[in-house]
């Protein structure tokens, strides 16, 4: 009865509709956008989790609320969506930080009915994303993201702004190239009649060479999105750069589209390659984990310092979906979920740290606990969250994926221990570098040149966003079976 | 008496006056407009601009109707669906073109009848380069397309740059044209006096004359690439658009591509099957070589003309692959769907700097800073084109490309396919340095932006679609066009399917 609705198709297209109706809305008064964007948002939001309660089942395998539309027949390019348990988790972290990233981008001013139409641009193409079964379609929203962001960080960035953004564009577009060609060839081998479907790709076999190069091909791409090193230079500029609303929904979702690829492609199309170069991607994910962590540490700025842990923090999805296990794999799609929570919470943190202090740079920041206790307090909270306290959900999802890497049968014990070795480096360099700022911040001298008044503490707002934030951390953390059937 | 009868009755069994019915249409409305220049002795301009709008629009619903139904063909012309679909498109350039140049002949008020003229039978030159078969029917048409164009670019008469781009273009067009009528030469010779394609491949013996041949192919190959402007045949191109006046570039970049397109391809097709192998080859390296150079030097270009210059030749290097990636099964469906939707990105770009230039009368790409202050839907129906150009989803230029770069990799083209690629993304970037300059606002504005005024007739508001003015209507639909068709594409795939001869 209510299967016939296309739930799918209205999710993604519900938000860039509305955001088209933005230009008739009056421009004499931000606010009436500013409600009209949230509102959209919040019903998304509300038709997302509907969707989920009602429609889905946890437990079944396989894909559900399968929509087909033949679009372009010649080239057999359909409207194929479909989600399944990890789909649906990282559909929900979208609606749910995008959101917040629009509530978040309350105090800009100019030209607001862009911001807004942007904003809603880029939900709807992130949840396009991770519904689509078809590798043109996969490949036309991961496109789709190019513009959207780019003119957002050219218009409302921080001071190389101009710089950060043709230099992201550029590279992701240069990584996308891959994998169009890799998505070409994967459909035009093995079968006669050529198919982009994801569901007949999983049938075919191809010979072990081709299926490397292949699985190569979409690496490079995922490589820039994700990041891996040595792909990883574009994201300290961009998330440097972006105004932090954007930060939020960059480091909350735009990195996750990287590892959903890497697992929906490449690990379940082509596992032959994925067997040879799982080893590989584990190498470079813990060598990414203890590297950006060490940079990180001698980061002056702020939110470079928080973009080089988020590369750290990715590193632990890549050397969970190299680890060839189940609970390697989860431990990846937890980590995708709770730092995608956490990234978006600091870097919103230090962007209203920069409203107040109209500074990024942690030689300027001292001591301002005493004046701003709520900031203080959240900044903690989340920074210890990022660090992976027991409690929060970081903590779990690392252990998850330390557990595959020492469960996986496929490797040596050596190469394990190795592994292992250097994650756990990372993991107590992060926290070192983690507390290191905030002792920085907050506590010790206040420098002489801090004029009182404009250090307001946190608004109602703010502590919304982020207690919203922080509950589901929390929630994840004290009970990760609530995540994890999925 | 009788001899006009027996004339007629004559003539009406050897044309079929149908087929050529939008032609005849065009030259009537070419006559009507200069009786009526001469009767009015220069007044009254707009009736003249009416008259070519009505005839232009009459040709193309004419063709329409053909276009459903396939009408039988004669020695001169054939007329399947590639050929009308040729047509078709050129009527559409000429439309659109002339759209953009009404208000600048109001303002200026300089020889008026003389351009919608020069324009129809440009227009009339590529219609009939489209359909032809006959090799003196090509070298005619393709003259008359050449010479109007020359006259057109030339236009302006008292700016200096215009008459330097007319000389430069008659000059070299002259020098292809000779090449090319050499290469028909040898055509001609060798299969005994034949001019009709058809019967030369039948009457050549190829395994005999086979270094002959291939030298008529080389110089029927210079010939027609300097229309297409392909490297090493391109260097007229950015001195032609830069200094002739904008909405004539407009119109020959269009037309005299679609038409030269039409040329490349029957010719190759038809006269040197037994060379396919050869000129796949030659016409790859053209293509690749036509793309990186166009791309690479548009990145470094100051003038807005000069760079479209540039991007349209890579944009060329782009159709060539699906030249080379037609098979059985889906014809020229490929080239044919892309050169629909560069038709309208191009004519969508030029559409938007016509009115620019001639508010602010330059047409550096600095001025153009900080253009989203005062005029959003300049701005943007600019930004929707290029990116569209650039070949970002969800425009069309995403769709073209897409469709392109899956034929020629079926084709099993792989070193194209991989270049076109990598100067795509190099062709974004330099597109997005342009959008940023317009849409970022820059602290001290150019002196030319300060004097902008809009035009009177334009509303500011998206929703009213009060549009006294043409090239207003022709920028939306160019921009409609850009970003929707992508979306509907599969009905034009349909159609561009049956075209493999």
């Amino acid at each position: 009865m209510i299967n016939n609705v296309p739930w799918l198709t209205t999710i993604v297209f519900f938000p860039i509709l509305a955001g088209l109706m933005i230009p008739i809305l009056s421009s004499d008064g931000n606010k009436i956008i500013r409600w009209y964007t949230l509102g959209i948002c919040l019903l998304e939001f509300s038709l997302i989790t509907y969707v989920f309660y009602c429609h889905f089942q946890i437990d079944s395998q396989s894909l559900q609320l399968l929509e087909t539309f033949s679009w372009i027949d010649s080239i057999h390019f359909r409207w194929a969506l479909g989600i399944d348990g990890l789909s649906m988790g990282l559909i929900l972290l979208t609606g749910f930080v995008t959101t917040l990233a629009t509530l978040g981008a309350w105090p800009i001013t100019p030209n607001t009915r862009l911001f807004y139409f942007l904003m809603l641009v880029m939900y709807s193409g992130q949840i396009g994303v991770f519904v689509s079964r078809d590798i043109l379609l996969f490949f036309l929203m991961w496109e789709l993201e190019l513009i959207p962001v780019y003119l957002l960080l050219s218009l409302w960035g921080g001071k190389k702004r101009l710089y950060s953004a043709t230099k992201f564009v550029l590279y992701t577009a240069g990584g996308s190239i891959f994998l169009l060609l890799a998505a070409l060839t994967m459909s035009f081998s093995g079968s006669d009649v050529p198919s982009f479907d994801i569901q007949d790709s999983i049938d075919k076999s191809y010979p072990v060479s081709l299926e490397i190069l292949i699985y190569i091909g979409f690496l490079v791409a995922y490589a820039v999105k994700l990041p891996i090193i040595p792909f990883h230079t574009w994201l300290p500029d961009t998330h440097g750069e972006a105004h932090y609303s954007i930060c939020m929904l960059l480091a909350g979702v735009l990195l996750k589209m990287g590892g959903y690829g890497l697992i929906r492609i490449n690990l379940e199309l082509l596992t032959h390659a994925h067997f040879f170069l799982g080893s590989g991607l584990m190498l470079f994910g813990a060598i990414q984990i203890a590297y950006a962590s060490f940079i990180s540490m001698s980061q002056h700025n702020l939110k470079k310092r928080i973009a080089y842990s988020s590369i750290s923090h990715m590193g632990f999805v890549t050397i969970g979906i190299g680890s060839l296990t189940d609970s390697g794999i989860d431990g990846a799609m937890l980590q995708m979920i709770s730092h995608g929570l956490i990234g978006a919470a600091l870097f919103f943190l230090a962007g209203t740290c920069y409203d107040r202090t109209r500074t990024y740079l942690l030689d300027q920041l001292g001591g301002v606990a005493t004046t701003l206790p709520k900031l203080f307090t959240m900044f903690s909270i989340f920074s210890l969250a990022s660090l992976a306290l027991l409690g929060m959900s970081g903590f779990v999802s690392e252990l998850l994926v330390f557990i595959g890497v020492s469960t996986t049968e496929q490797y040596s014990f050596p190469f394990k221990i190795v592994i292992t070795l250097v994650g756990a480096i990372g993991t107590v360099s992060t926290s070192i570098y983690l507390l290191s700022m905030l002792r920085r911040m907050f506590y010790g001298y206040r420098l002489v040149n801090q004029s009182n008044s404009y250090l307001i503490d946190l608004g109602p707002r703010e502590l919304f966003i982020l207690i919203c934030l922080f509950l589901p951390i929390l929630g994840i953390g004290s009970y990760p079976n609530l995540i994890l059937p999925i | 008496m009788n001899d006009i009868n027996s004339f007629l009755s004559r003539l009406n069994s050897t044309i079929n006056f149908s087929t050529i019915l939008p032609e005849i249409i065009l030259i009537v409305g070419l006559i009507t407009i200069v009786i009526t220049d001469l009767v009015n002795k220069g007044k009254n301009a707009i009736f003249l601009y009416k008259i070519f709008l009505i005839s232009t629009l009459v040709s193309m619903g004419i063709l329409f109707y053909q276009l459903i139904s396939v009408i039988a063909f004669e020695d001169l012309y054939t007329n399947n669906i590639f050929n009308n679909l040729f047509r078709f498109f050129i009527l559409i350039c000429s439309f659109i073109s002339v759209l953009l140049s009404v208000d600048y002949v109001l303002c200026s008020k300089i020889s008026l009848a003389e351009f919608p003229l020069f324009k129809i039978s440009a227009g009339l030159g590529g219609m009939i380069l489209s359909c032809a078969t006959n090799l003196i029917t090509i070298y005619v048409s393709l003259e008359f397309l050449a010479l109007s164009s020359c006259f057109l670019s030339g236009y302006t008469k008292r700016d200096i740059r215009s008459n330097e781009a007319s000389m430069k273009f008659l000059l070299m067009s002259g020098a292809s044209s000779s090449s090319l009528l050499y290469g028909f030469s040898l055509l001609y010779g060798f299969s005994d006096g034949q001019v009709q394609l058809d019967n030369i491949i039948d009457k050549i013996s190829f395994s005999q004359y086979l270094p002959i041949i291939c030298i008529s192919a080389a110089f029927i190959l210079a010939g027609t690439a300097f229309k297409l402007s392909l490297f090493p045949f391109h260097q007229w191109t950015p001195d032609v658009y830069e200094g002739s006046p904008t909405r004539v570039v407009a119109f020959f970049s269009v037309t005299s591509k679609v038409a030269a397109l039409s040329l490349f391809t029957r010719l190759f097709r038809l006269i040197f099957p037994y060379l396919s192998n050869e000129w796949h080859i030659v016409v790859e390296l053209l293509a690749i070589s036509s793309m990186i150079l166009g791309n690479l030097i548009a990145v470094t270009q100051r003038s807005f003309k000069r760079m479209l210059a540039y991007s349209s030749i890579s944009q060329i290097g782009y159709v060539m692959i699906g030249i080379l990636a037609a098979d059985l099964e889906n014809g020229y469906a490929s080239m044919l769907t892309y050169t629909f939707i560069y038709i309208f990105m191009n004519l969508g770009t030029f559409a938007r700097i016509t009115p620019f230039s001639l508010r602010t009368g330059t047409n550096n790409i600095r001025d153009y800073a900080g253009l989203y202050m005062k005029d959003p839907v300049l701005t943007f129906s600019l930004v929707l084109c290029l990116l569209s150009l650039g070949g970002i989803p969800p425009l069309s230029g995403f769709f073209g490309k897409h469709y392109l770069f899956w034929h020629g990799w079926k084709a099993g083209l792989y070193i194209s396919v991989t270049v076109a690629l990598v100067t795509s993304v190099i062709s974004i970037y330099y597109y997005l340095k342009i959008i940023k300059l317009m849409l970022t606002k820059t602290t001290n504005l150019v002196d030319t932006l300060k004097t902008y005024e809009k035009q009177k007739s334009l509303v500011s508001s998206v929703i009213s679609t009060k549009l006294k003015s043409s090239v207003e209507m022709a920028m939306i639909l160019c921009a409609l066009a850009s970003t929707l068709s992508g979306l509907f594409m599969d009905p034009i795939i349909k159609i561009t399917r049956n075209t493999f001869f």
